[in-house]
């Protein structure tokens, strides 16, 4: 007998039926800002294109970028960028087959959170100091 | 370290499939990464405040040219590798999955272009 629900049947990853979770959030929020940081990527290759078009098209979206939404918008994407490196680090740890063992599972997503925070303040320091 | 050898081996052998291949050329990717986003990233909050000579100076210095270029490089080959696999993960429809996968394809060699115009247009400048 065949199943004709077959093709309906939820597939893995079961995003909509677990509970979230401390470790499962971390693990959504890498994929999350991983997507994320193409914005701020594109609005960098925006602002390359400018410079290499002349002081004319650079102003205009420098002024753009001096708008108190885009720097909201840069620093959000430096977190975003500096957690997903962090976790990245973090995965590639598991891919070696280190801290694998349960007890690691939460003293390295607060290291993770810790230095992701600490990252952005740094940047953001170093931006503002110049 | 038995790790690495074991990537480095993965990335240049032609015996292994597709799903693997994926999967070391990731891991490449995002190793090479961690260095170059701080190198990349530091100079670049404070750039992003100068006036337009003052880029123009600093970016026509071929090495600096060139290590911003690979890192977009490598940061938008990082993004569609991440990105296939984010599709491959939830769209289940089978033709919005191809198109999808096409379209992050396409988007990925034109923001590549991009990048590498507007590098060169800055470095060659007189």
């Amino acid at each position: 007998m065949t199943d004709t629900n077959q093709a309906k049947r939820p597939l893995s990853p079961h995003l909509t039926i677990y509970r979230p979770q401390f470790t499962s959030v971390l693990s959504i929020l890498h994929r999350i800002t991983g997507i994320a940081l193409l914005l701020a990527v594109i609005l960098i290759v925006i602002w390359f294109g400018a410079v290499a078009l002349g002081p004319y098209y650079f102003n205009r979206i420098d002024t753009v970028f001096d708008h108190i939404l885009v720097r909201l918008i840069l620093v959000s994407a430096t977190w975003a960028m500096w957690y997903h490196t962090c976790t990245g680090v973090r995965h590639l740890i598991w891919d070696a087959g280190y801290l694998l063992e349960t007890k690691w599972i939460n003293p390295t997503a607060y290291v993770v959170l810790f230095s992701s925070f600490s990252l952005t303040a740094l940047t953001v320091c170093i931006s503002w100091i110049g | 370290m038995a790790f690495v050898t074991k990537l480095v081996k993965g990335f240049f052998s032609k015996d292994i499939n597709e799903g693997t291949a994926h999967w070391v050329s990731q891991r490449v990717t995002s190793a090479i990464l961690i260095p170059l986003t701080a190198i990349f990233i530091f100079p670049f909050v404070v750039h992003i405040n100068l006036e337009h000579s003052e880029i123009m100076f600093l970016y026509t210095n071929p090495f600096r040219a060139m290590l911003t270029l690979l890192f977009f490089c490598l940061t938008l080959l990082h993004f569609k590798q991440g990105a296939q696999v984010v599709i491959e993960d939830y769209v289940h429809d089978y033709r919005a999955n191809k198109v999808l996968l096409r379209l992050n394809e396409i988007a990925f060699w034109i923001i590549n272009g991009c990048i590498v115009l507007a590098m060169a247009r800055i470095m060659f400048a007189t």
